[in-house]
C-alpha cells in the first residue's frame, strides 16, 4: 500500500460518525495501516459543523483535511452537513467522502447533487469493511492531491 | 241516386247548397256506413263498407241488410228490424251489444253499430255507423300488453310532461322511490332530488327540452328519506305531429351493486395498503437489521482474529458459532432484502428476448457449469412482457437450482416454452435429485428448505423470490418431480403481458 507521494506532514481527518462500533472498526483498520495520520471523531452533525468551522470546543483544533461522513446521523444529518460545507466558501474544498450502509440510489443521487467528493457504502464484512477504509485512506492521503489547508 | 239528404232533426245549410261536400264527408267517415229503407233493403254504404265486409256498393245495393250479419242471427235481426221501425231513434256506440259482423267470405268478426233515424221528406232510412272492433281489441290488447310490460318492468318507468310533471309512474317506480302512483302523477319529478342537486334539476329538463337521449348515474332520494343510487334513461317523448311532449325516464337501482363495487374497492385499497406496508416492513426490517448484524458479525470476526488460541479450545468453538451465526443471518437479512425488492424496485415492463436473457444468465452461472460438468440445451423461447432482470433471475435461480441439486450423472438442463390457454408456459428440466412431491407447495416459501444446510447451502429464498418475480408478472409456478429422476419447474406468462407489474408502484396508496 506504499505507494505514490508521501506527506511530509500527517493528514487531519474527521470522522462523523454515531455508531461507536463503526469508529472503533474504522480506528482499528487506521490503526492496522500504522498511517500516521490523525483521526478525530464526531457523532453528529451538529458537532460536525462545530468542528469544521472550529467553534465552542473545537477552538483550537486543526482543520481537516478529509471528511469521512455518515449519512443517518442524530440532530442534523449528514445531507445537511454535506449542503452547509459545500456551499460554504471556506469549507468548500474539504474533500467529504460519503461512507454509509445506505445503497438506496435516492442517498447516492442526492449525495452527488449536494456535491459529495465520492460515495462509499460500508461493507458488510470486516475483511472488506477494513479494506475499503485502508482504500480511502491510501486513496485520499497517498494518491490525491489535496488542497492546501488555507492559513490559520 | 243521389238522394237529397238532411241530418235528422237538423237542416245543415252548407250540405244542403253543397251535396258534394256531404259526399266527401261520407266518403271520408272512418266507420263503415249503411244507408237502409224502411225494409231494411240498403240504398247506400260509403268506401269503408267493401273494405270492412268484401262486398262492392254495386253488390250490395238493393239488398237486405242482413247481408251483412252471420246466417245465424239473421232471423233474429228482422226481428229487431222490425221493432226497431216502430219507434226510430238514436243508438249511440258502446250500448253493451255484442253484435257480429259477417265478411263475404263467410268469417264473423265483432261490430258495433251506432243507429240512426234519418228523415228524408218522402221516408224514413236508417243510418248504421259499423265499426270494427277486432282491431280495436288487437289495439287495446297491446295497449294491456304494453301497459303489463311496463309495470313489470324490473326498472321504474316514469312518464313526465316537458315542465317535470309526473305524468304515469309504473309498479317498479313505486318499489324503488316508495311513492304510489296516486302519490306521484302529477307532482314535478323534482321531489326525487336529494337536498343540494337541485342544479341536476334545469339540467335534466334542458336537456329533455332539447329532445335528447341521455343516460347518467345519479343519486335519488326515496320518500322516506333514503338516498338511492340509480342509473337513469331519459327519452324523449314525441306526439304523432313530432312535436315534443315529455319524456320517459327509464331508472335501474344499483345501490346494492354500487355497495357492493364500493366494498371490492375499500378491500382492494386495503389490500395494496397492506401489502405495501408489509412490503415497507420487510424492507426497514431487513436494511435496519443490517446495521446491528454488521456490528456483531465484524466484532466476532475481530475477536477470531485477535483472540484465535489464546482463550482455549472452547472459546474457539463458541466464537466460531458466533461467526458463523453472524455471516448466515447476514445472508438471510440480504436475501429478505432482495425479496422484498422484487416489488419495490420493479421496473416497468417491456419487451423481454428470452433467448437473449437465458444466454446472459448462463454466462454467469458459467462456473457452476464448469465446475458440475452440466449442460443447458433449450428449445427456441419466444419474446415476453416483463422486467428483463426479474426474468433473467428466474431462469438463473431455475438453472442454478438443477444444478444444485445434481443427481450422480452431470446436470443436463433443458428449458422449453410452449403456447397454452393464451399463456407461454416454460419449463426447465433437469435430472438431479428430485424433489418428494408431498412438498411441492412448500419449496416456494419463504426460508423453507428440504435439506440440512451441512447437505446443501442456500437460505431456502431462491424459490420464493422466483415466486414472486413469476406472481408479479401474471403468472404461476409450479413444480412435477419424482424423487432420484429428476424435476420440472414449470411457470406461465401471460401471452398479452400485463403492462404494469402488480408491485406496488403501479397503484396509488389511496
Amino acid at each position: 500500500m506504499e505507494m505514490g507521494s508521501e506527506h511530509a506532514e500527517p493528514v487531519d481527518i474527521l470522522l462523523v460518525e454515531d455508531n461507536p462500533g463503526d469508529i472503533r472498526l474504522t480506528q482499528e483498520a487506521f490503526r492496522d495501516g500504522k498511517l500516521l495520520n490523525r483521526l478525530s471523531t464526531v457523532s453528529d452533525g451538529e458537532q460536525a459543523m462545530a468542528f469544521l468551522r472550529r467553534q465552542g470546543k473545537y477552538g483550537q483544533v486543526r482543520q481537516p483535511d478529509l471528511v469521512l461522513l455518515d449519512l443517518n446521523l442524530p440532530r442534523k444529518d449528514g445531507r445537511e452537513v454535506l449542503a452547509e460545507v459545500k456551499a460554504d466558501p471556506e469549507l468548500r474544498r474539504i474533500p467529504v467522502v460519503v461512507v454509509t450502509s445506505s445503497r438506496a440510489e435516492e442517498d447516492i443521487l442526492k449525495a452527488y447533487d449536494l456535491h459529495t467528493n465520492c460515495y462509499v457504502t460500508k461493507p458488510v464484512d470486516l475483511v472488506k469493511f477494513v479494506a475499503v477504509v485502508k482504500s480511502i485512506e491510501h486513496f485520499w492521503v497517498h494518491i490525491v492531491k489535496l488542497p492546501p489547508k488555507i492559513a490559520e | 241516386m243521389n238522394p237529397s239528404l238532411s241530418a235528422h232533426g237538423r237542416t245543415d245549410e252548407a250540405f244542403q247548397e253543397s251535396p258534394g261536400a256531404f259526399e266527401a264527408l261520407f266518403e271520408a267517415l272512418p266507420d263503415a256506413v249503411v244507408l237502409a229503407d224502411e225494409r231494411g233493403c240498403i240504398v247506400r254504404v260509403n268506401a269503408q263498407v267493401e273494405k270492412l265486409f268484401g262486398y262492392s256498393p254495386d253488390e250490395l245495393r238493393g239488398q237486405p241488410i242482413e247481408t251483412l250479419i252471420p246466417e245465424r242471427l239473421r232471423h233474429a235481426h228482422v226481428g229487431h228490424r222490425l221493432h226497431y221501425n216502430q219507434a226510430p231513434r238514436r243508438r249511440a256506440m258502446d250500448a253493451g251489444l255484442e253484435l257480429s259482423g259477417r265478411h263475404k267470405d263467410g268469417r264473423e268478426f265483432p261490430v258495433d253499430v251506432m243507429l240512426s233515424p234519418l228523415e228524408t221528406g218522402q221516408r224514413t232510412l236508417v243510418l248504421s255507423l259499423i265499426r270494427n272492433l277486432a282491431e280495436r281489441d288487437t289495439r287495446e290488447a297491446l295497449r294491456f300488453h304494453l301497459a303489463a310490460l311496463v309495470n313489470s318492468s324490473g326498472d321504474a318507468i316514469i312518464g313526465k310532461m316537458l315542465d317535470g310533471t309526473i305524468t304515469s309512474w309504473n309498479k317498479s317506480a313505486e318499489r324503488i322511490f316508495g311513492y304510489s302512483a296516486e302519490e306521484a302523477i302529477g307532482k314535478p319529478i323534482t321531489m326525487l332530488l336529494p337536498p343540494g342537486t337541485e342544479d341536476e334539476a334545469s339540467d335534466i329538463l334542458g336537456r329533455m327540452k332539447r329532445g335528447e337521449i341521455s343516460t347518467y348515474d345519479a343519486v335519488r332520494r326515496r320518500k322516506d328519506g333514503r338516498n338511492i343510487a340509480v342509473s337513469v334513461t331519459i327519452s324523449p317523448i314525441f306526439d304523432t305531429l313530432g312535436n315534443l311532449v315529455g319524456a320517459s325516464k327509464v331508472a335501474r337501482d344499483f345501490t346494492e351493486r354500487k355497495r357492493a363495487e364500493d366494498e371490492l374497492a375499500r378491500r382492494d385499497e386495503e389490500l395494496a395498503r397492506s401489502n405495501a406496508e408489509l412490503q415497507q416492513f420487510a424492507y426497514v426490517a431487513s436494511h435496519d437489521l443490517q446495521e446491528p448484524l454488521r456490528m456483531v458479525a465484524s466484532f466476532t470476526q475481530l475477536l477470531a482474529e485477535r483472540y484465535q488460541s489464546k482463550l482455549g479450545s472452547e472459546a474457539d468453538e463458541f466464537i466460531g458459532y458466533a461467526v458463523d451465526g453472524a455471516r448466515r443471518m447476514q445472508v438471510l437479512v440480504n436475501d429478505l432484502l432482495e425479496y422484498s425488492h422484487v416489488g419495490t424496485r420493479a421496473r416497468e415492463f417491456a419487451a423481454v428476448d428470452c433467448e437473449k436473457t437465458l444466454k446472459t444468465v448462463l454466462a454467469n452461472l458459467r462456473k457452476s457449469l464448469e465446475e458440475t460438468g452440466g449442460q443447458v440445451t433449450h428449445d427456441p423461447l419466444p419474446p415476453v412482457r416483463g422486467d428483463h432482470t426479474q426474468l433473467g433471475q428466474v431462469f438463473q435461480n431455475l438453472v442454478a437450482n438443477a444444478l444444485k441439486f445434481r443427481g450422480s450423472e452431470p446436470p443436463h438442463v433443458h428449458i422449453s416454452a410452449e403456447q397454452i390457454e393464451g399463456e407461454w408456459r416454460f419449463s426447465v428440466r433437469d435430472n438431479g435429485i428430485g424433489i418428494d412431491l408431498r412438498y411441492a407447495e412448500r419449496i416456494f416459501l419463504l426460508f423453507q428448505r428440504l435439506h440440512t444446510r451441512a447437505e446443501y447451502a442456500g437460505t431456502g429464498m431462491g424459490l420464493a423470490i422466483t415466486k414472486k418475480i413469476v406472481e408479479r408478472h401474471g403468472g404461476r409456478i409450479w413444480v412435477e418431480s419424482e424423487l432420484g429422476k429428476g424435476s420440472t419447474f414449470y411457470f406461465s406468462l401471460p401471452m398479452k403481458g400485463v403492462t404494469h407489474g402488480n408491485g406496488l408502484r403501479a397503484r396509488g396508496t389511496g
